[in-house]
């Protein structure tokens, strides 16, 4: 009977415990006692201290807003996806987050993000100006099937060219000519290769180009088809271009770049940064990266950047190259949005319109990252328009070309595209028998198969798809 | 007596209670669960829904039939590749692990001065994480910088040129040979253990008989570890199957593909399906594993069934 007094006692201590618990946990996420408002921001890495860094943005916020207090926390980019998708669909998440550009249609297809169409109004007031983000970014502030605008942007992921000034100086070929058209480019590279040009005693590849396990195979891909005249799928999301003969041949002018011996096949088992480190070490003439590699570049080693290194010393950026349909770019970045779980919707627009739209803070926040800005005023900046190696962002922001706002563009990129992208660079290294362009086509062939039959079907689930697209035609 | 028994196995049941309950709630209902998802079409669209979410258009068992026959679905498209490559994975890697834990085990078994020193150490691989194990053999198989083909070309001259590891067919051995540097020393120990149980009398006898190292080796040793072999072979296997971790991290650390060698079962499903929030069709290739792990393991019961049996 004790023993059971015993067990009776010990269960319901730990009852109490467990309630007393759970109490002190149900209090209102942002309630303080203070009267002070608390908003929480999901960010990525954007920089090497990605928390530091955000907070000497957010702290611009705080000095305005007294009675808000930021608390920034920092996603891994692998976790970031399932920890968004996760909070959009628990409704447990932060007030303010960020999400890349591509996923923008995928998580408003949710239906958790808060309309920001009055934040977008009140900042074209202010800032005076109809279009006050860079063009590519309008796509994903307002996804094709969404009624109203979900983010805003914040940053652009730009790629210029970096390239070795000695290197091409000694191959007596001016990349600006040469990016002119896919002919002149290759023809340089060719002159690039067969000048043999050593650096500091090792050979110098004419251009580098990373492999299959990598997140920007896709985004390595698609500048090439889209300056071909060809493209993934249209702008509406319901079409498949990826087997038209424009996009093939984009296809077959990258891979070019692969066989004729322009960058050689053992980096195609590398990611994007062994590559990026080759050509720190002066083993590579040109090299496509993310702006992020500029402030790379000119940060001191001892401070995490490889401003010591050889192609620091001498190195420039242009644009990539255009093709027959002109220059045509891959662009991403990040959306800031607001769930709609969020406790104080008004604080946190307010948050929202002041780092998408405040012109100190987004500088300060891109001079940070090394990524591009959305707001188009802060090009205007001496840091863009007077630095020799930043004044083609504009234009690379503005030559992008996004990928369509559709919620199921994730399936197609990393599902669909990665896995036949990643077939056709095993193709092109030639590990398992020789090439042969008609691999090449037929793993075209079948991603545009799979795409055609990705969009029936969700065209089919979802007849207000359907019905949206159709509106899209009429006007 | 009867009632003692009674008792004292009571209070066995209550100790046993939370155990039981345990296992449940982490075992049994995500396994219900999925066989449940793996009926409806749940995916990102209609992730509120979940549990809730509609039947497929094609039927009740429309998942199993996208992920078996439709070849336009991304699941069924790279799966004959998956299949492929798991079971050659799982295999060679289940022998390898064996083949090198049954030397080590040999070799520990032998008195000699730094047995207990020589022992930590070839524990080593084995205190590795699996994703560090991945990460740092990525780098290793490179062509140009790698150390496999410094080593094999450059000091040893073995081969006459350096070998691509993590491109086209080589893949599969880059992912097969981490693993077993990683897990043999996992097969020794249970080896070691096994042979240290072999009564010595039995070789006093065998001695006696005049029988040799190899028959020893043949009639003796190797009967009598048939227990450890049976727990080894179904761990190997199921772990192999279920391997993700060393492959994903070598390709990318998950934003790669590991290519039409390298992709595995649980790569593949998780890219094409969990990463895309595709429930339905996840779990139904998953629940399509677990039937033919549940096949594999009643014939691991049936040929083992003795070993495992008697005393």
């Amino acid at each position: 009977m004790k023993i059971r007094n015993f067990r009776l006692l010990c269960a319901l201590a730990c009852s109490a415990w467990a309630v007393t618990l759970v109490g002190c946990n149900s209090a209102k996420d942002g309630d303080a006692t203070d009267g002070q408002i608390t908003l929480r921001l999901w960010a990525t890495p954007n920089t090497s201290k990605p928390k530091e860094d955000l907070e000497k943005v957010v702290e611009l916020f705080e000095a305005k807003h007294p009675g808000i207090k930021v608390q920034v926390e920092i996603l891994d980019w692998g976790a970031a996806w399932t920890k968004i998708t996760t909070a959009a669909t628990s409704g447990a998440g932060p007030d303010v987050v960020q999400i890349g550009s591509s996923w923008a249609g995928s998580i408003t297809d949710i239906g958790s993000l808060m309309s920001v169409s009055d934040v977008l109004d009140s900042a074209k007031k202010d800032l005076k100006t109809d279009s006050p983000f860079v063009r590519a970014a309008y796509v994903y502030m307002k996804p094709i099937y969404s009624d109203s605008v979900t983010s805003l942007p914040w940053l652009v992921d730009v790629r210029p060219l970096f390239y070795r000034k000695d290197v091409w100086q000694k191959a007596g070929v001016d990349i600006h000519e040469a990016t002119t058209s896919w002919d002149r480019y290759f023809a340089a590279l060719d002159k690039i290769k067969a000048a043999g040009v050593l650096s500091d005693g090792q050979k110098v590849e004419a251009i580098g180009i990373a492999g299959k396990n990598d997140w920007n195979v896709v985004h390595n891909f698609y500048p090439w088809i889209i300056s071909a005249g060809g493209g993934v799928v249209n702008a509406l999301g319901d079409s498949v271009l990826l087997d038209d003969e424009k996009s093939v041949q984009g296809v077959l002018a990258y891979l070019k770049l692969i066989r004729s011996g322009l960058s050689p096949k053992a980096y195609l088992e590398k990611t994007t940064a062994q590559v990026s480190a080759e050509f720190d070490q002066g083993r590579i003439a040109t090299w496509q990266e993310a702006s992020t590699k500029l402030v790379y570049l000119e940060r001191p080693q001892e401070q995490g950047g490889a401003g010591n290194s050889v192609a620091a010393k001498n190195y420039g950026t242009a644009l990539p190259p255009a093709g027959p349909a002109g220059r045509k770019l891959f662009v991403g970045g990040s959306q800031l949005a607001i769930f709609k779980s969020t406790s104080h919707p008004k604080e946190a627009k307010e948050l929202l319109r002041f780092l998408t739209t405040d012109t100190t803070a987004v500088m300060r926040y891109c001079r940070l990252s090394g990524m591009a800005p959305a707001l188009r005023k802060v090009f205007d900046s001496p840091y863009y328009s007077s630095n020799e190696n930043r004044q083609l962002f504009k234009q690379l922001a503005d030559d992008g070309v996004p990928y369509p706002a559709v919620p199921y563009w994730g399936e197609v990129e990393t599902s669909i595209l990665n896995t036949r992208f990643g077939n056709i660079i095993d193709i092109a290294s030639e590990v398992n028998g020789k090439y042969d362009e008609a691999k090449v086509r037929a793993e075209l062939k079948a991603a545009a198969n799979q795409i055609r039959e990705l969009i029936r079907d969700q065209l089919e689930k979802k007849p207000q798809y359907a019905a949206k697209i159709r509106a899209f035609r009429g006007r | 007596m009867a009632h003692f028994t009674s008792r004292r196995n009571r209070m066995a049941y209550w100790f046993l209670a939370p155990t039981v309950l345990g296992m449940a709630f982490v075992h049994v209902l995500p396994i219900v669960q999925g066989i449940w998802l793996s009926f409806l079409a749940a995916r990102k669209s209609n992730l509120q829904l979940y549990l809730d979410a509609p039947l497929p258009d094609n039927g009740l068992f429309g998942n199993y039939k996208d992920v078996l026959f439709n070849s336009s679905s991304a699941l069924h498209a790279g799966m004959a590749d998956a299949v492929r490559n798991t079971f050659w994975y799982a295999l060679l890697v289940t022998l390898g692990t064996s083949v090198f834990g049954l030397m080590g085990a040999l070799l520990l078994h032998r008195a000699f001065r730094g047995r207990s020193l020589a022992r930590t150490l070839l524990l080593f691989p084995w205190v590795v994480p699996t994703y560090v194990v991945g990460l740092l053999w990525g780098f290793m198989w490179q062509q140009d910088t790698g150390i496999v083909n410094i080593v094999l070309h450059d000091w040893l001259h073995l081969i006459s040129y350096r070998p691509v590891w993590l491109l086209g067919p080589n893949t599969l051995w880059a992912i097969i040979i981490p693993t077993i540097w990683r897990f043999w020393p996992y097969s020794m120990l249970l080896l070691l253990a096994g042979l240290q149980n072999i009564p010595h009398e039995v070789y006093e006898a065998a001695d006696l008989d005049g029988a040799t190292v190899w028959q020893k080796f043949r009639r003796i040793t190797m009967p009598l570890l048939s227990p450890v072999w049976s727990v080894l072979l179904l761990n190997g296997l199921i772990f192999n199957v279920y391997s993700f971790n060393i492959v994903i991290m070598m390709f990318g650390n998950g934003a790669g593909f590991p290519g039409r060698y390298g992709d595995l079962l649980m790569t593949a499903i998780f890219r094409n399906s969990f990463q895309m929030w595709d429930f339905g069709h996840g779990a139904a290739m998953s629940v399509l594993l677990m039937l033919g792990m549940i096949a594999l393991v009643v014939v691991w019961y049936r040929i083992f069934r003795n070993d495992l049996t008697n005393e």
